[in-house]
């Protein structure tokens, strides 16, 4: 007679491990379900950031990172390569300061010429394109930062633009910081990320 | 401790019908390949996908996709394509499983590549589709249970219910944890619940003129109030899920919840809410891809007497 496995008094035949394995298989899938909820909770769990902290706080906060990184350890290569994670930011901020897009292109007289400028139906160039969310990510900014694909965003806009405006010799895209109030914006005549491209390459 | 360990055990190991699993496979599928469509109807493939010259992606250049299709135009449009074949795959449940893995792995590539276009309803829709790998939801309305019967060896009629159970955790999860982020001043009784105006009111979102928002203002502060307490919320779901599942069991608070409908109240905010910024922003799939998800809200029994009903009604 074989020794039992898993506790099942049967012969070592793969019909009797299958079995066994079979019969241990909800536990089994219990636990690792459990361990997957609680890598969730420690990789979505709300630890403040260290420059909103007063000061007071900020060992704490930084204890309460380091343990979540050592506990989020077996699992964050995979996260990473899968880009998965649990903390999940739904318009985290709604601040009344926000910025609108221009996209400008300059004539050989000098003369700058509005092509697109968001909200504004009379210069509307491109604004399929520009509003499809997945573009408007890489130029819309996280709070009052640009984003990290600005640049990028910013630099083949603008050479797009010249490809398909001949008539250009420069081209710029810029943010003016705009002032919601009650349902309205206002622009402020103040423009932050200003990139442009001289007619040079492609 | 021994029983808390065995009704974990009993509750993971439920089993009932696919057909809440499946609704949610086809739609997400659905609203993916809708993305992907505007995508290529946009020309914004290359651009987004392919690093410079051909396009504007930042990322990706150490990745397996990287290292097999190189990180030009062609490599942008070979990613698409293999995305929109392993949607159509998971949309029609062709090789389910297989095609899930597929479409996340390469999903997870193009955000590697563009991590800004690919935004948090991109992660979700990965997770929702691991989920689903490991799923029976092509036991129904797909061609994988249409070929095993013709096999002689059709599907069972119920499947594996945790899967359900952990979209239900993850959708209810996404809500609670949005709540809890949203730090800003204009979600609270401090900022005057202005959040909801001041996002109505955004250049790059917004769908019609804002005029609109001004009138009507006094209801957005309401509606932003009442988001916060839809998703902070949201752990209170599960209670009412249970109760609605165990109706018959004594409990003046069970009976309490259930009479009042607080299941379904919650519910029909969730779709107001959704519906709502799809009409009034430019939001692209978040509302129809969050609302894909919630088959999972639905006990076995309601989606079964709504399909009854839907087919008495074709009949």
């Amino acid at each position: 007679m074989a020794a039992p496995i898993f506790g099942y008094d049967r012969p070592m035949t793969v019909r009797g491990l299958v079995a066994a394995l079979r019969a241990r298989w909800p536990a089994a899938r219990a636990t690792l379900i459990a361990l997957a909820i609680g890598f969730a909770l420690v990789d979505g769990c709300p630890v403040p950031e260290r420059q909103v902290v007063p000061a007071w706080a900020t060992d704490l906060v930084d204890g309460l990172q380091t343990a979540r990184t050592t506990a989020r350890k077996p699992v964050a290569k995979l996260a990473a390569d899968l880009d998965v994670f649990q903390r999940w930011i739904l318009f985290r901020g709604a601040s009344r300061r926000r910025f609108r897009l221009y996209v400008e292109g300059r004539t050989a007289d000098g003369d700058w010429q509005l092509l697109y400028r968001a909200g504004d139906p009379e210069h509307a160039a491109y604004e399929d394109l520009l509003k499809f969310r997945r573009i408007r990510g890489t130029y819309n900014p996280n709070g009052q930062n640009a984003r990290s694909q600005y640049l990028a965003f910013a630099t083949w806009m603008t050479l797009r633009v010249l490809d398909d405006h001949p008539e250009l010799i420069m081209a710029r895209t810029r943010m003016e910081k705009v002032l919601i109030g009650e349902g309205a914006y206002a622009g402020t005549g103040d423009f932050v990320f200003t990139h442009q491209e001289l007619r040079r390459r492609r | 401790m021994s029983r808390l360990w065995r009704a974990w055990v009993a509750l993971w190991d439920h089993r009932e019908p696919a057909h809440a699993l499946a609704a949610v496979r086809i739609a997400m599928a659905l609203v993916l390949l809708y993305d992907y469509a505007v995508a290529w109807q946009l020309d914004a493939i290359e651009p987004l996908w392919a690093l410079p010259p051909d396009g504007y992606a930042t990322g990706g250049a150490d990745r397996w996709a990287a290292r097999w299709l190189g990180t030009g135009a062609d490599s942008a449009v070979a990613l698409w394509w293999i995305s929109v074949i392993g949607l159509v795959a998971v949309a029609t449940g062709t090789l389910t499983r297989v095609a899930c893995v597929v479409v996340v792995l390469v999903s997870a590539q193009l955000a590697h590549r563009a991590p800004d276009a690919d935004r948090g309803i991109d992660g979700l829709i990965r997770i929702t589709l691991l989920v689903l790998a490991l799923a029976r939801s092509h036991a129904v309305w797909s061609v994988d249970a249409w070929v095993l019967r013709r096999l002689g060896r059709p599907p069972p009629s119920d499947v594996p219910a945790w899967p359900r159970y952990l979209l239900l955790l993850q959708l209810i999860w996404v809500y609670f944890s949005g709540g809890h982020n949203k730090t800003g001043a204009e979600w609270g009784p401090f900022g005057g619940f202005t959040a909801l105006a001041n996002t109505l009111a955004e250049p790059h979102l917004i769908r019609f003129d804002p005029a609109w928002v001004s009138v009507a203002y006094p209801l957005t502060r309401v509606a932003t109030a009442l988001t916060m307490l839809f998703e902070l919320g949201a752990p209170l779901m599960l209670l009412w899920t249970y109760y609605a599942a165990t109706a018959d069991r004594p409990g003046r608070l069970r009976r309490w919840c259930n009479r009042l409908r607080l299941r379904w109240i919650w519910i029909a905010l969730g779709v107001s809410f959704h519906l709502g910024i799809a009409l009034t922003l430019r939001l692209g799939i978040f509302p129809a891809a969050m609302l894909a998800l919630y088959p999972v809200l639905l006990l076995p029994d309601e989606l079964q007497r709504l399909l009854r009903r839907l087919r008495l009604r074709r009949s």
